[in-house]
């Protein structure tokens, strides 16, 4: 068993007074803090050690969106937060809220991590996403947008082709972005098409290939680097939280510490060891407006504590498994995980927000069932909605039945996965 | 001194947003929200001040931004008071 090396004691120091002042103001402002510190044997503030701190119980997604109230500081009328939902890879999209102050941190932080890579600011930034804004229609394909439309191109990865992946090469040519962004998946489909078809980007000005929200695996990434000429550097973040790790040019995914205490546990709730395996918990150090306080984000990852070539004192963290989107059978330009987040993220900025978790399984090329454990009552037109938003990101003539269940399972090898393909019940011939 | 950072501030502000000075002049009364600047733009403007006059925005600092980047006056206060820190 390793124990942290004094420098990462040193910043664990630090972060501890972080914790301290995060504790005590969601004690004084959260009226779950507030109730949990009055509990008999809570009376431990001020913390004095990250032993103290360890008291405090795990939070977990279905805690706060059942009790999403009394997790938002009393500090702010909730009228002055920005509201995003999270991504439904696990099926359990959360309403998250932060201050407007917040995200200048949280962002400040993100922008430090990304110019250790040499991008400077503001740079020109493309990127390859925007589900949401697409999906319900707010966007086009392809949109210039931000900063007068000249440092700022979004181009949507919902559907993805060798004709569309030719369209993008060209556009990304001309657009010479400095910073590029997007998911795993997505950038790696391009760069396939684009190899398909002997298609290549020269872009002397690109500095940073920024992949989210997946895990970035080895062939991705040789996908990736051939297509840019720049190897991509994966980034640790959640909606929640924001930034929690970023990958250095060494490759090593550094964390964030002035941002996120990260603890990873083992399956019996002990902290692991360094470089032992186990679920990774995080706590927001800027979070005020809704404190995400040893908040348990579904990831299993280790925590290295060793010095990197690149000068950065901070620990690394590498992820394992989890988090990888599937593509729809039959159509395959288009990833089941993010059309499903598409649509269900877009019923909640419709105002239709109903779904506390679930879970999409195909079950043949055009039909789909939706399992979905409601909020509140189900109505025509959160159903509506749902089929139709599918419909509009899919075919017109796709078959959704949406079955309304009580809770939905982790598969066996306990992911909480919100798309996966289940062809069991048909016959092969159907879809040839 | 003062005056000094102003134009800096000012400079700042334009190479993040190169609209920002049309057809009006930049005081240091002007308000912040008035400006008009997203989200990103704030904080590429934050990251550019922070290198620019050499210290780092306290992170509690950012979160009581709302008190001291009222005005272009008041957040050259601010830089001030902290590159003599």
């Amino acid at each position: 068993m390793r124990k942290p090396t004094q420098r990462y004691s040193d910043i664990q120091a630090r972060q501890l007074q972080k914790i301290q002042s995060l504790v005590t103001y969601a004690s004084q402002n959260v009226p779950y803090y507030r109730k949990l510190f009055q509990q008999p044997g809570m009376q431990i503030l001020p913390l004095r050690s990250l032993y103290d701190f360890e008291m405090l119980p795990l939070v977990e997604k279905p805690t706060i969106q059942q009790n999403w109230h009394a997790f938002l500081s009393d500090q702010f009328a909730e009228k002055e937060l920005v509201i995003r939902f999270t991504s439904g890879s696990t099926g359990q999209p959360l309403k998250c809220a932060h201050s407007v102050a917040e995200r200048l941190v949280l962002g400040r932080h993100m922008m430090r991590a990304r110019m250790q890579w040499g991008v400077t600011f503001p740079a020109r930034w493309l990127i390859l996403g925007g589900a949401v804004r697409f999906a319900s229609g707010l966007l086009q394909k392809h949109e210039q947008t931000m900063k007068g439309g000249e440092d700022f191109l979004m181009l949507s990865t919902l559907e993805l082709s060798p004709a569309i992946a030719a369209e993008y090469v060209q556009k990304i040519q001309q657009f010479q972005p400095q910073w590029v962004y997007g998911m795993p998946t997505a950038l790696a489909q391009i760069a396939a098409y684009a190899q398909q078809q002997d298609l290549q980007l020269h872009i002397p000005g690109l500095r940073l290939i920024e992949t989210v929200g997946e895990l970035l695996h080895d062939n991705q990434r040789q996908l990736i680097q051939s297509l840019f000429q720049v190897p991509p550097a994966n980034q640790y973040a959640s909606r929640e939280v924001w930034g929690i790790g970023f990958e250095c040019p060494h490759g090593q995914m550094h964390l964030l510490t002035e941002n996120t205490y990260v603890e990873i546990l083992r399956l019996d709730g002990q902290p692991a060891a360094i470089g032992e395996k186990g679920e990774v918990v995080v706590t927001g150090l800027n979070n005020r407006a809704q404190p995400f306080i040893r908040y348990r984000l579904g990831d299993i990852g280790v925590i290295y504590d060793e010095p990197c070539p690149c000068g950065n004192p901070n620990p690394s963290i590498r992820l394992t498994g989890g988090r990888v989107s599937e593509k729809i059978w039959g159509m395959e330009d288009r990833v089941g995980t993010l059309v499903f987040d598409s649509v269900v993220r877009a019923m909640c900025q419709r105002g239709l927000d109903n779904i506390l978790q679930y879970r999409v399984v195909q079950r043949t090329a055009n039909r789909f069932e939706a399992q979905v454990v409601p909020k509140g009552e189900w109505t025509n037109a959160h159903q509506e909605f749902f089929v139709h938003q599918t419909r509009k990101l899919l075919r017109e003539e796709t078959e959704v039945q949406i079955v309304l269940v009580d809770s939905i399972p982790p598969l066996p090898s306990g992911k909480a996965k919100s798309f996966l393909v289940d062809l069991a019940q048909e016959p092969l011939a159907t879809y040839e | 001194m003062r005056n000094a950072i102003f134009l800096q501030v000012k400079e700042i502000l334009s190479k993040i947003n190169g609209q920002i000075d049309a057809g009006r002049e930049l005081t240091l009364d002007t308000k912040w929200r008035d400006l008009g600047m997203d989200s990103l733009q704030t904080i590429d403007f934050i990251v550019a001040v922070e290198d620019s006059f050499d210290f780092v925005i306290p992170d509690d600092d950012l979160l009581i931004q709302d008190q001291w980047m009222k005005t272009l006056g008041s957040i050259v206060s601010y830089i001030q008071q902290h590159i003599h820190a």
